[in-house]
This record gives structure tokens, C-alpha cells and sequence, in this order.
């Protein structure tokens, strides 16, 4: 458990002693915040269904570039074979590398807090519908990020990483679009499978175990395969 | 785990997948059974793809075939945990609804209705500019309910003119208003004043997709009034019947002399006044036909003081007593002649999910020892206690039971009646007697289950299944209106949360850039 904690901690330090983790939450809370000024303006609500949306549009966009490095890096530069080769398991470095990069995900959805801070402060919120709303885009960014990680540990190149971790997200993004061509039970399967539909409950106050293990269950696999990756060096 | 059970284990593991694959083949279900044998199967299947992993690792020795094999084992192992999972999950899931006003939940009556609809209904809401989000939750939640059969959508009439104009004058901002549409039917409810509830909603849907069933409310006799909107009127419980699509007229029967065929129900609201003979031989001859009538008596207009009326009781077996129920144990406001309860027959239609109701001043019943053979009672409200209630005949004085004249509790205050007909004669009689209308007035009906047990008794009469009473939920839409000073605070809080993050990075840059 240590060593985990160990890789994590380096993983977050190393974000934050170079310009990646201001960049990236500089840039990602820009934009939320002119989405989220613009629709508090139109809606006029304490509301933050359709910001929740937003977020999870450009984490779709944002969180495979975040993820592209997290072991194709390591193997680009050589130092996956000093990994893997010092006292450690690969369950340890990929759980590690995980909650090294979920803590980062967790300081950027912690500065969206201050839209909460506001529309409680200036109105009278549905603080549970809020807060659930918070879970669910965590465990949303929490699978995209296992998601990210398992293509990053396919190759050694970060763009291949990014492009087959962006195909991934897309497939799952956007498979609630397609569902006008499906019927039965395939349409059920495709919008089950869709990260909008589970998102969506939980922004709107509804939390069931479906989306729950539907977000778990992802992660867990991933991550299963992430080890089975690197256990296997599927990049050679 | 030893290296020499791994081909047992990887074997019973593809055997377990394959029977579970088998056995969903044969029964095309996802039993639990199946699930169980592929979830065992597939976690199985990992366990071996990793021990066998670990073991290669150890050895330093990995042939081509045995990586190739755990890697199948794991993906195909994973595969099944995850489609596994999510499947028991997504069929037995629990839901929790978070909002502050259950926006999620609508109630058990509402429920129970629209998921027995049997015809399309379309809800149309027009909203001029962006539509609250409680607004298109509630929408989602009908269609979630109705399976396909509700479907909604929300129009803004200034932007989509056209389409509004179909609908009729639909042009003004400040008009919000649902339109609520089944097989050419429509019925409209506004909300411009407060947020859209689900009451007016159901009872919309309720009343574009029954039947309506008529209830002629007998008058001449100094009934008490539906029109009446003071505390001792019926005005309340007259909305609630219309709003469960039973319409109200009165009934002079003295003018008409029969009882018109399209009354479903016949209701003498506590008459004060004699009913004439011929009044009450019209009563009893439909009646006699099969037509079903609700009585309310009140404590001045009961037996003794209203012959043609006890006259139509004693012929159907009942006997209005002349006495006052009491219960010190369980009543309302002090007054120990206003017995409270929960002690309902049991009824499907009428008592069941009750809680209490009340009544004022109200007279036990008694079923006649003569009476037709084919005819079936029930109570269906008797007071709560049995030690320490009962029927009172000396209503001078302070109660004190006397067990030579009162009549012990439970005291039965209203009765069910039942007379089924042969095959070829009318329909089947329905009689409810009550021995007092003060628990519908104005002034107690929203009080306790008050409203449910008269929407009951109503509905069963006029044989309206599923009645659809709800009690009121109210909905604040939680706004945010900003003025222009705390706008600008709120641009400024957005507009520095980045730069001190900028800041922060800055700080770090030169700090790292110095050592």
C-alpha cells in the first residue's frame, strides 16, 4: 500500500512542480466558468444540471490529453523497464499512476466547488441534488481517467495513447446519440452503455445502483487490464 | 494458489461459463441462476489468469501460448464480471430520489394510474423562454412511469408561434400552461400562478383518459350544498370529484319523479327535511333496479326526525340508532363525540392505505334482523376503542357507559351494502351509509385521510376504479436573480479563482527555476 501511496504522491508532485496541473486547471476552470456565468444568467435557477453537462463534455476533450503520459511516457522514456523491475508490484504502479491522477481530478472538480459557494450564497440550492450531482461527475471523471490509463498502457507513443483513449470516450459518449437506430433491447444495451444516461440521473437527484456499479465496475475492469497490459508488455 | 490445480480450476471455470451460456440459450432469461454461473465462471477465470501470471513472472519464463492464454482469460474473465454486474445491478437497482421535493417520486396513486394507462396521452407545456428544470424532471418522470405511452415536450409559444397557434391563443408571456391530450380529449392546466403540481396533472390525465361518471346530489330537503364555499359546505369535495372525473349535478327528484338513467350514483347529502312518499318509493325503485346510492345522516336529521328517509334504510337492513359514539381514548379537539380511526373493514377500493379519518357527533348503526337474504354488510368504519368507546344514549349528561342501553365499542359509524343480482336482472345495488357529513365539509375535508375516504366511497359507487387522490406537494423553483452589483461579484469571483491559480503557478515556476 505504500508504494502505491508512493507512486501517487509522486505522480501529483510532479504535476504540480511543473506548469501541467496550473495549465490545465486554469484553462478547464475558465471555461467552465464563463459556461457556468452564462447559464446561471439564462436559466436564472440555482440549478447546476446543465454546468454538470458541460464538465462532462470537456472532460470527454480534456481528460485523455491528462492521461496520454501516465505510462506511455514511462515507456517512451525508458524508465518502465526501472519500474518494473524495482520492488514493486504492477497492480501497486497501476493503481499508483491511478490515484495519482484521480487526486489531480479531484482539485479541478474541488475548484468547481465555488459555483455551489455562489448559488448558495445568492440563492437557496437543492443541496443534495447538488451534491449529488458532484458524485456523479467525480466517478464520470474517475472512469474516463481508468479508461485513459488503460490506452496509455497499449503503446509508447502519448498521441497513439490520446487518439485510442478518444475513441474509447466517444464510443461511450456518444452512443446516446445513435440510439434513434436501435430498438429492444439492443437500444437498451446502447443507451446503458451510454455515460450520458448514468450522468445524467445523478445531476438531476436521482442516484440507483445501476449507475453506481456501471461507473465501479468500468473502472475496476479497466484497471484489471491495465495490469494485464503491463504484466504482458502488450506495447512490444 | 498451486501451480498443478490451474488446469482444474481453468477447466471448471469453462465449464461454469459455458453452462451459464447454455442455460440462458435454453431459457432465453437472464435468470439469476445464469447470471450466478457466469459471474462464478468469469471471476474464476481471473483468478487463474492471474495466478498463472504471477507464476510465469516468478519463473522468469513466459512461453508465447501461455501469455496468449492469460490474456484471453482475464479479457473474457473481465468481459463477463462486468456485463454480470451491471446487469443484476441495472435489474434490481434501488433508486434514491435526492431533490428536496421528490421531484423523482411521484406517488403511489399517480403510479398506479399512469402505468395502467391504455391509451397515448400527449402533454404539451408552453413556457415562454427557458423551462424550469423541475418542469422537464416532472415530464420525464411521466414517461419514465407510463412506458412510452406518455409522451411530453415543452414549447415556447413567442419562439415556435406556429405550433402554439394550433393550440389555440397561446401567445402571452406570463401564461404557463400544460396541455393534456388522449384520444381527442383535451384538458388544459394552468400554472402561471405556482409551480405545475402533480395533482393537477394526474387529475388532468385522469379526466382526458376515464369515462366521466355522474353523481346527482339530491336537493329540496335542505341538503347540505356543493356549491356552498363557507366551512360547512361541499364545494372542496365537489372539485375533488370533478377533478376524478365524476361530474355533479343536483337532483330535484320531487320534480323529475324518477331518478334520471344517466345519475351513476345517487347522494342524499344529510337531508333536514322529509323526503315525500313518493320521493322515496322513486329511491327505492331505483334502487331496486340496481342503481347505487351514498347516504351521509347527520345528527339532527337522523332517525326519528326524517321518516321517508329511515323508511329507504329500514328497507335496505339498516337502522339508523339514536344515540351519539363516543371515544375518550382516540378523537378529535377535545370533544370526546368526535371519535377519530383507524378501524376500517377491510376493503380494497375504499380502506386500504387510510389513515385516520374523523367524524363529528356521528350515530352507530344497526343492521336489521330481517332483511333480505341476499343481501351482504360490511362495516367499514367503527370507532378505535373497544374498552372505551361506545354508543351513548343519554347525550344530556357527561358520557359514562351504562351497559344496559349503550351499546359497547367498537361502534360500527358506516356501512357497506352489497346486493349482487342473477345474471339477466340489473346491475348489482351498492349502498354506503354514513352517519355523518361533517368530515367532507369544507372545513375538515383536507384534514387527516378525510378526502380519500369520500374520493373512495364515491368512486366505488359510481364503480370508478382507481381513484387518483393526492395530497398537495408543493414545488419552490429555487431561483437565482442576480442584481447587477452581485453580478459583478459574481464575475469577479470567477474571473480571480483562475488568475490565483495563474499566480500560484508562477510562484512555483520561479521558485523551481531558482534551485
Amino acid at each position: 500500500m505504500s508504494a502505491v501511496v508512493a507512486i501517487a504522491k509522486k505522480e501529483l508532485l510532479t504535476y504540480f512542480r511543473s506548469p501541467i496541473a496550473y495549465i490545465i486547471i486554469i484553462v478547464m476552470m475558465a471555461i467552465f466558468n464563463i459556461f457556468f456565468f452564462m447559464i446561471a444568467d439564462d436559466n436564472r435557477e440555482t440549478s447546476l444540471q446543465e454546468v454538470f453537462q458541460v464538465m462532462e463534455f470537456m472532460f470527454v476533450f480534456v481528460l485523455p490529453i491528462m492521461t496520454m503520459r501516465l505510462l506511455a511516457e514511462e515507456k517512451s522514456t525508458g524508465t518502465m523497464e526501472f519500474l518494473m523491475t524495482a520492488p514493486i508490484s504492477n497492480s501497486a504502479i497501476v493503481l499508483g499512476k491511478y490515484l495519482g491522477m484521480l487526486a489531480l481530478f479531484s482539485v479541478l472538480i474541488a475548484t468547481t466547488l465555488v459555483y455551489y459557494a455562489i448559488v448558495e450564497y445568492f440563492g437557496r440550492p437543492d443541496r443534495m441534488t447538488l451534491l449529488s450531482g458532484y458524485v456523479g461527475i467525480w466517478l464520470e471523471g474517475a472512469f474516463f481517467i481508468a479508461v485513459g490509463l488503460l490506452a496509455s498502457s497499449w503503446t509508447r507513443h502519448q498521441i497513439v495513447a490520446a487518439m485510442m483513449s478518444y475513441s474509447m470516450l466517444f464510443l461511450l459518449y456518444f452512443s446516446h446519440s445513435v440510439t434513434p437506430y436501435f430498438s429492444g433491447t439492443a437500444k437498451s444495451v446502447v443507451l446503458y452503455l451510454s455515460t450520458r444516461t448514468h450522468l445524467d440521473h445523478f445531476v438531476a437527484g436521482i442516484i440507483t445502483a445501476a449507475d453506481v456499479v456501471y461507473y465501479l465496475s468500468g473502472i475496476v475492469v479497466c484497471l484489471i487490464l491495465t495490469r494485464l497490459s503491463l504484466e504482458n508488455r502488450l506495447w512490444h | 494458489m498451486n501451480i498443478k490445480y490451474l488446469p482444474l480450476i481453468v477447466g471448471l471455470a469453462m465449464l461454469t461459463v459455458l453452462l451459464g451460456a447454455a442455460t440462458w440459450y435454453v431459457t432465453q432469461h437472464f435468470s439469476a441462476a445464469v447470471i450466478a454461473l457466469l459471474l462464478v465462471g468469469g471471476s474464476l477465470l481471473l483468478l487463474s489468469a492471474f495466478s498463472r501470471g504471477q507464476h510465469s513472472v516468478s519463473q522468469r519464463f513466459i512461453p508465447a501460448w501461455g501469455r496468449r492464454l492469460v490474456i484471453i482469460m482475464v479479457v473474457f474473465g473481465a468481459g463477463i464480471l462486468w456485463s454480470g454486474t451491471n446487469y443484476l445491478a441495472n435489474n434490481h437497482s434501488p433508486r434514491w430520489d435526492v431533490t428536496a421535493y421528490q421531484l423523482h417520486t411521484l406517488s403511489p396513486a399517480t403510479i398506479e394510474y399512469v402505468s395502467a394507462l391504455e391509451h397515448s396521452v400527449q402533454l404539451t407545456a408552453f413556457y415562454v423562454g427557458q423551462p424550469p428544470q423541475y418542469l422537464r424532471d416532472v415530464f420525464k418522470e411521466y414517461e419514465r412511469i407510463s412506458a412510452g405511452l406518455i409522451s411530453t415536450e415543452i414549447v415556447d409559444p413567442i419562439a415556435d408561434i406556429g405550433y402554439a397557434a394550433k393550440f389555440g391563443n397561446l401567445v402571452s408571456g406570463s401564461e404557463h400552461k400544460v396541455i393534456v391530450q388522449s384520444e381527442g380529449v383535451r384538458k388544459d392546466v394552468d400554472f402561471s400562478e405556482a409551480a405545475l403540481s402533480e395533482i393537477d396533472l394526474t387529475h388532468a390525465i385522469a379526466s382526458v383518459t376515464r369515462a366521466p361518471t355522474k353523481a346527482c346530489f339530491l336537493a329540496g330537503h335542505g341538503e347540505y350544498s356543493l356549491l356552498n364555499e363557507e366551512n360547512s359546505g361541499l364545494s372542496i369535495y365537489a372539485q375533488l370529484l370533478e377533478a376524478n372525473n365524476i361530474r355533479t349535478r343536483e337532483l330535484m327528484l320531487g320534480v323529475v319523479g324518477v331518478v334520471p338513467e344517466d345519475c351513476d350514483l345517487v347522494v342524499v347529502a344529510a337531508a333536514a327535511n322529509d323526503l315525500t312518499a313518493q320521493e322515496a318509493a322513486a329511491m327505492n325503485t331505483y334502487l331496486d333496479a340496481g342503481g347505487d346510492a351514498l347516504f351521509f345522516i347527520e345528527q339532527a336529521t337522523a332517525a326519528g326526525h326524517n321518516s321517508a328517509l329511515n323508511a329507504i334504510l329500514n328497507y335496505w337492513g339498516f337502522a339508523i340508532q339514536d344515540d351519539i359514539v363516543v371515544d375518550l381514548n382516540s378523537h378529535v379537539g377535545g370533544d370526546v363525540g368526535s371519535p377519530a380511526t383507524k378501524n376500517y373493514g377491510r376493503h380494497k377500493a375504499i380502506t386500504e392505505g387510510l389513515d385516520y379519518t374523523f367524524y363529528v357527533h356521528p350515530r352507530s348503526i344497526r343492521i336489521l334482523d330481517q332483511r333480505r337474504t341476499s343481501i351482504k354488510y360490511a362495516p367499514i368504519v367503527s370507532t378505535a376503542s373497544l374498552a372505551n368507546s361506545w354508543a351513548e344514549i343519554d347525550r344530556g349528561v357527561e358520557p359514562v357507559f351504562d351497559e344496559r342501553v349503550d351499546t359497547p365499542g367498537p361502534v360500527p359509524i358506516a356501512y357497506v351494502m352489497f346486493e349482487e343480482k342473477t345474471a339477466g336482472e340489473a346491475s348489482d345495488t351498492r349502498i354506503i351509509v354514513f352517519t355523518d357529513i361533517d368530515f367532507l365539509t369544507n372545513v375538515y375535508i383536507q384534514q387527516y385521510s378525510n378526502a380519500q375516504m369520500g374520493l373512495n366511497i364515491t368512486n366505488w359507487l359510481a364503480a370508478t376504479d382507481a381513484p387518483v387522490y393526492l395530497n398537495e406537494k408543493s414545488i419552490q423553483v429555487n431561483r437565482l436573480d442576480l442584481t447587477s452589483i452581485e453580478r459583478r461579484q459574481v464575475l469577479a469571483i470567477l474571473v480571480c479563482i483562475p488568475l490565483f491559480f495563474a499566480i500560484a503557478g508562477v510562484m512555483v515556476w520561479l521558485r523551481l527555476r531558482r534551485y
